[in-house]
């Protein structure tokens, strides 16, 4: 593989006066022209930076290269022979599965998954990118929750799947608030900050086409029928969110989310042990953590305000979440 | 690890015993915890509690009733009964001290099913 077909310089350019100066090393996905990109993909050489994390990308499928393209182009590009956190790879199964209903299979270091249907697989890499942190990122307590920013201040929305946290969160963040992550707060235990990756926020079934409508400027992955969770789709964070993706936040409110039809959007109390049980439940590695798990926890609960809320309409549910972290005119 | 939230109106223990002497008089039960020193409960408001385990990493959810026997037995000592009811009045509302004695045996019972709460008999 070329240095060229890497995007990277083959030799400094010769300096002379009126010249150009050597091209730039690419410092973003987009800088990557399709043929580049699919190259770094396609030799394991794509190192991109998501938060506190480097990831080391290997795929040969063009559905994988177009998903990255479309929803990670505002990420830096890590350097090619640094560090990574996880070094993933994305499939296809040989022999026959490569022709007849082919299929792929999500790899970490060297071990591979349950396979799936090669058209899903850049959903697949986005869940075993999930499943890579809430498995392995135990320098922080990983709570199955969007956690979404403004003033500096962090909303939490935990939740199980279905419940509608990842359409709240997408909506809010086409609104003024930052995105740090759809699906996964990581607590730094020691500081009790919140930290991000502004990752693709997933979305399924309605809720994709509910959320182009609410924001018809936000750029989607391909949708996916037939996957386990029906039809799913990536929304791209917006470019702030991802420039901004080291910049922690301080944990302010607790909010439980409950989609339901024809209610009025609403804010209630919620107690605030329930509210520790609830996170604690919805933690990934809570049990790892032991008693400091439960300290860390305790601390994030003394610091946040708890709070039920009911909504139908994402217009309402703004509305009300607004009252918050007043927003600035024009809503960003 | 999250054990089960807590269940209400297992009733506390009691067993019939024979003195030497051939009577039939019911004993007098006394509470205590067996992890007293291993137990760190974390509340924030008069309704609930939760505890975290060090024995066996467990949290638990219970009531604030049952949090303050947890504290009062904290000192690691077995109490009666009535004992244990003295102990946690202060922390009952005056308005409620009259259901107190019901609460009692519900929350008692509560703490005996999560495992945190044994009764000995003397």
């Amino acid at each position: 593989m070329t240095a060229a077909a890497l995007g990277e310089s083959a030799r400094p350019a010769r300096a002379a006066a009126g010249a150009a100066t050597a091209p730039r090393s690419p410092e973003r996905v987009a800088d990557l022209s399709p043929r580049q990109m699919a190259a770094r993909l396609e030799s394991g050489q794509l190192l991109l930076r998501t938060g506190p994390f480097t990831l080391r990308l290997r795929s040969p499928l063009p559905q994988v290269a177009a998903g990255i393209a479309r929803t990670y182009a505002a990420f830096p590009l890590a350097p090619l022979h640094g560090f990574a956190d996880f070094h993933v790879a994305v499939l296809p199964d040989a022999g026959l599965r490569n022709w007849w209903r082919p299929q792929a299979r999500f790899w970490l270091d060297g071990k591979a998954s349950m396979p799936l249907a090669a058209r899903q697989a850049f959903a697949m890499l986005e869940w075993g990118l999930n499943w890579c942190v809430a498995s392995h990122a135990h320098q922080f307590l990983v709570i199955h929750a969007a956690v979404v920013e403004r003033h500096g201040r962090a909303l939490l929305l935990p939740a199980p799947s279905g419940a509608g946290k990842s359409t709240l969160c997408a909506a809010l963040v086409q609104r003024g608030w930052r995105l740090l992550s759809d699906e996964l707060a990581l607590l730094d235990i020691a500081s009790g900050q919140l930290l991000g990756m502004a990752r693709p926020v997933n979305l399924k079934n309605d809720s994709i086409e509910l959320i182009r409508r609410f924001a018809p400027e936000a750029a989607f992955s391909a949708s996916v029928p037939d996957t386990i969770k029906g039809t799913v789709a990536l929304m791209r964070a917006p470019d702030d969110a991802v420039r901004r993706m080291h910049e922690p936040a301080a944990p302010a409110w607790i909010v439980l989310p409950r989609w339901q039809p024809g209610a009025a959007a609403r804010l209630q109390p919620q107690g605030a042990a329930q509210a520790f049980m609830l996170l604690a439940g919805q933690g990934f590695n809570y049990g790892v953590h032991g008693r400091n798990g439960f300290e860390a926890l305790g601390r994030l609960i003394d610091r946040c305000t708890c709070l039920q809320f009911s909504y139908d309409t994402l217009d309402d549910a703004l509305a009300c979440l607004d009252q918050l972290a007043p927003g600035t005119a024009g809503g960003r | 690890m999250i054990a089960p939230r807590s269940a209400s109106g297992a009733r506390p223990g009691g067993r019939r015993q024979r003195s030497g002497a051939g009577s039939t008089a019911r004993t007098s039960p006394r509470w205590w915890c067996p992890q007293a020193d291993e137990l760190h409960i974390r509340q924030w408001d008069d309704d609930a509690a939760v505890v975290f385990d060090d024995s066996t990493g467990h949290t638990h959810l219970v009531d604030a009733l049952a949090a303050q026997v947890l504290r009062s037995l904290q000192h690691g000592e077995a109490v009666s009964t009535p004992q244990l009811a003295a102990a946690v009045t202060d922390a009952v509302h005056p308005d409620h001290r009259a259901a107190l004695a019901s609460a009692l045996h519900g929350s008692v019972g509560a703490l005996q099913s999560l495992g945190l709460l044994r009764c000995r008999d003397e």
